[in-house]
């Protein structure tokens, strides 16, 4: 599948929902939706955020494509976007949060890339001609 | 955005009647969560059992509404659906709240 949106804060929604039909569509699990869209999240949240820093109105696309392995899925995305490069042009670490820490210290954010690492392979941030492209697989029940 | 706050006994429970925490509501849920949690200085429980979707923002969103929280006080969770569990077992961030099954099990037991 090919997904078009315009950066805004319904984006993200709007292309879950749309994910989530198509994929229930060709009769995913719900357990392997619920990975699908943990991650997209992530990344859509990043885009309207990061890339495009709050401003509405620019370009995301997203493709999808499924295959068949056994009887789970392999699932591949590339998402772009024209907004700003990721910072030094790399994909943040996304270590895990420090949990043995006093409530005051505990941290509120930083989980996102944490998540999408650890729910996908092949991940890869590239950058040319003004667009990012963030692309990865994942390997779904 | 639909957040709600009841008694029962000595419990305060606020439930999330809304299906998802994202970034769309985390910050007017951090918000809100703070009015209601200074209503008591015992225990909080928070019931999600409305809501099918959490992500790193709403996360965050819990975890900032428990640091509001005075003195040592734990928010406890309950009614985890399966994306919401799978998301704080996968950070380790179910580590750092009491989660209850549901709020039968909230109100029925006293934590230590």
């Amino acid at each position: 599948m090919i997904l078009t949106l315009t950066s805004g804060p319904e984006a993200a929604r709007q292309g879950l929902a749309a994910v989530r039909t198509a994929f229930l569509a060709r009769d995913m699990s719900e357990d392997a939706i619920s990975s699908v869209q943990m991650v997209l999240a992530e990344a859509f949240n990043n885009v309207v955020e990061h890339a495009y820093g709050e401003v509405p109105g620019g370009w995301i696309e997203l493709h999808a494509a499924l295959e068949r392995v056994g009887s789970g899925w392999s699932a591949r995305f590339d998402l772009y976007d024209q907004g700003r490069a990721m910072p030094d042009d790399e994909l943040p670490a996304g270590l895990p949060a420090e949990v043995d820490v006093a409530t005051q210290d505990l941290p509120e954010g930083g989980f996102g890339w944490f998540l999408i690492r650890e729910l996908t392979q092949d991940l890869h941030y590239a950058r040319s001609d003004g667009h990012n492209h963030l692309s990865f697989r994942m390997v779904l029940p | 955005m639909n957040l709600t706050s009841s008694t029962i006994g000595p419990i305060v429970v606020i439930r999330m009647a809304e299906s998802r925490i994202d970034a769309t509501v985390a910050i007017q849920f951090k918000d809100e969560m703070r009015v209601l949690t200074q209503a008591s200085n015992g225990r909080v429980v928070l019931d999600l059992s409305a809501v099918e979707f959490i992500d790193s923002s709403g996360l965050g969103a819990v975890v900032a509404a428990m640091k509001q929280m005075d003195g040592d006080r734990r928010l406890e969770l309950s009614g985890l659906t399966p994306t919401v569990d799978k998301v704080f077992r996968l950070t380790r961030m179910d580590t750092i709240f009491t989660i209850h099954t549901d709020l039968d099990a909230a109100t029925a037991t006293d934590p230590a």
